[in-house]
């Protein structure tokens, strides 16, 4: 049982830091508290990448452009900004950095009817990786089976890719959400606004295998409403694309925007309805990747109006990949 | 009424759309099998069962159509009130709201949800009249929770109004504390107002044990790690400049936060044991 003269209360937050409010408290800012364990780690780095035209007229996924999205993402995530410039390199050797010829690749979806990953998208990542030379019959796609697919039991790498969304349990739905698969129970998960998420990551299916987190802000769910948390007026047209190694990283950035989105639509701050405190548990009791804000180097590629969010100093980034439970061959 | 019956709230064809597929029916325990996490929020507001239907026209969107026996009319009313009510009113049942092509009801024990997986002119027809239909289908209408009626009108902000059973809803309507420190629980009714005031607006709660003794530990367990600098009326400054405030009265608590001034919170919550007293029966029973 708790220790309730211990508990977190909203008065904790407001004595948090000068003008922090409980929106940001409780959700996206507080990740700008360092831990201590966390504040000895590197830098990770996350790109976004936004086309004006990832979207068609109807609102649908552009299957002509989402492919050169996710090429341009990834070179300019696996260049070294000091020896090349992001986004002329060549995406099949970007790929080859992630993926060996001889891994047996999962790539974890979503499947949630009202928003799921795009099929473009992952048609995307299947051509890119049979490109880094693996064989169509070791690449595997799906969501809610993964732990009866049999490709995904002998699986050596993953492939991480959802759409972000509010959701009624975890705050957000994010990448480190959507292993929650992988667990027989995924309801021993909800305890504490799913706080502790981050532990599924060190499951044997999954422990180090991660090799590319993609995070589909194409058309985001900043707020959700009804028995199906979902209402198309609460979603936007982002048209982006966020790309990482540091799952981490890249939750903690989603989450800037959708903070930033609900900030503009409701004219002042609104806490999500349940706080998204596992990305940064994530970070501070698991050291599964970076949350603060300040040591992720955010790269910008493309359509720039109503970004939402300011990309940092852009650094060499090289060997300085943060996340400590991915691997980079 | 069985999930069988409810099925016949809703119309086998409206304007083009007929069932895609077998329609679903649950149970509060079986309810996961449909919303996944949501279903918690409806399993606190004690669902008995829900049906629910998807519409398919080739060329329009799906439309999902949910009915929940809620059980009581108080829990309906709590199940359409858990979410923010923006929207226009829609005109069906005892209180509606149509937004973005989406409608929601509740009338007597039903919560009715009617949601298109995107908005188009034939669609916003085809929920509206699907509505309608349900709404028909109800006979009678239920009472709002009775607690409703302890909150002071004066003041209330539109459409602020909740009602809730557990901390769980609470917290989704104003954060209070991550543990359940208020004890709150199936046996426990809350419902909170937001308030306008000179100096800025407020929240109210009240919340109602089965006992007096009940409401006497919640409020001690509470007040211990929330206003332990509360000063003789229970009222102490927060860590923002605003004002927060708990008292019992009865077999209830009543809260304020985000008061303004001392004075607002001191006058909110005297007006409001008041308002319990004169109404409540405040016995230990």
């Amino acid at each position: 049982m708790t220790d309730r003269k211990h508990s977190l209360t909203r008065r904790d937050f407001l004595r948090g830091g000068t003008g922090l409010t409980l929106a940001t408290a409780a959700g996206l800012s507080a990740l700008s508290s360092s831990s201590e364990g966390a504040s000895t780690r590197s830098r990770s780095k996350v790109v976004l990448v936004r086309d004006r035209n990832a979207l068609n007229e109807d609102g649908t996924p552009n299957a002509a452009v989402l492919p050169r999205m996710l090429d341009d993402a990834v070179t300019a995530l696996m260049s070294d900004a000091a020896t090349a410039p992001s986004g002329n390199g060549d995406p099949a050797a970007a790929w080859k950095k992630l993926i060996r010829p001889d891994d047996v690749v999962g790539i974890k979806t979503n499947v949630w009817r009202f928003l799921r990953t795009p099929l473009p998208l992952e048609a995307a990542i299947e051509r890119r990786l049979i490109d880094a030379g693996v064989a169509r019959d070791r690449i595997g796609i799906d969501d809610r089976g993964v732990r009866r697919n049999p490709l995904f039991r002998r699986a050596t790498a993953l492939v991480n890719i959802r759409p972000m969304r509010t959701h009624h349990w975890s705050g957000v739905g994010s990448l480190i959400k959507n292993y929650i698969m992988f667990h027989p129970e995924p309801p021993r998960w909800h305890e504490d606004s799913c706080a502790n998420l981050a532990g599924l990551w060190d499951m044997p299916e999954i422990r180090g295998k991660t090799r590319l987190n993609i995070l589909v802000m194409l058309t985001p769910l900043f707020h959700s409403k009804g028995p199906h948390n979902f209402q198309a007026s609460y979603t936007w047209p982002y048209r982006g694309l966020l790309v990482g190694v540091d799952p981490v990283a890249v939750d903690a950035t989603g989450l800037r925007i959708l903070e930033a989105k609900r900030r503009e639509f409701f004219g002042k701050d609104m806490p999500f309805p349940i706080p998204p405190k596992h990305i940064r548990v994530a970070q501070d009791r698991f050291g599964l990747g970076i949350a603060d804000p300040a040591r992720i180097d955010l790269e910008v590629i493309g359509w720039k109006d109503g970004l939402l969010i300011q990309p940092r100093a852009r650094i060499g980034m090289g060997s300085r990949q943060g996340a400590v439970n991915t691997c980079v061959k | 009424m069985s999930g069988r019956s409810l099925t016949t709230m809703l119309l086998p064809e409206v304007h083009g759309w007929r069932p895609a597929e077998p329609d679903g029916i649950y149970t509060a325990d079986t309810l996961f099998d449909y919303i996944d996490g949501a279903a918690e929020v409806y399993r606190s507001f004690n669902v008995r069962r829900a049906v629910g239907r998807r519409y398919s026209r080739p060329g329009q969107p799906d439309i999902l159509a949910d009915v929940f026996d809620m059980g009581s009319p108080a829990d309906a009313y709590g199940a359409y009130h858990h979410d923010i009510r923006e929207g226009e009113d829609a005109g069906c049942g005892q209180d509606s709201e149509y937004l973005s092509g989406a409608l929601s009801f509740w009338k007597d024990r039903y919560f009715v949800s009617i949601i298109p997986f995107d908005e188009t002119p034939e669609s916003e027809m085809a929920v509206r009249t699907l509505a309608a239909a349900i709404d028909q289908a109800i006979p009678q209408e239920g009472a709002p929770p009775d607690m409703v009626a302890l909150l002071p009108e004066d003041g209330r902000l539109e459409r602020s109004t909740r009602y809730f059973h557990n901390h769980h809803c609470l917290n989704a309507y104003y954060y209070l504390a991550d543990d359940n420190l208020l004890a709150l629980g199936p046996d426990t009714d809350g419902v909170l107002g937001q308030y306008e005031a000179p100096g800025g607006r407020f929240f109210l709660a009240i919340f109602r044990y089965p006992t007096a003794a009940g409401s006497q530990e919640a409020l001690q367990s509470f007040s211990e790690v929330y206003l332990p600098d509360a000063d003789v009326q229970g009222t102490a400054r927060t860590e923002n400049g605003a004002w927060a405030a708990a008292a019992v009265a009865g077999r209830h608590v009543v809260g304020v936060f985000e008061a303004p001034s001392r004075e607002t919170a001191v006058n909110a919550i005297a007006g409001t044991r008041d308002m319990i007293e004169n109404r409540e029966d405040t016995r230990d029973d």
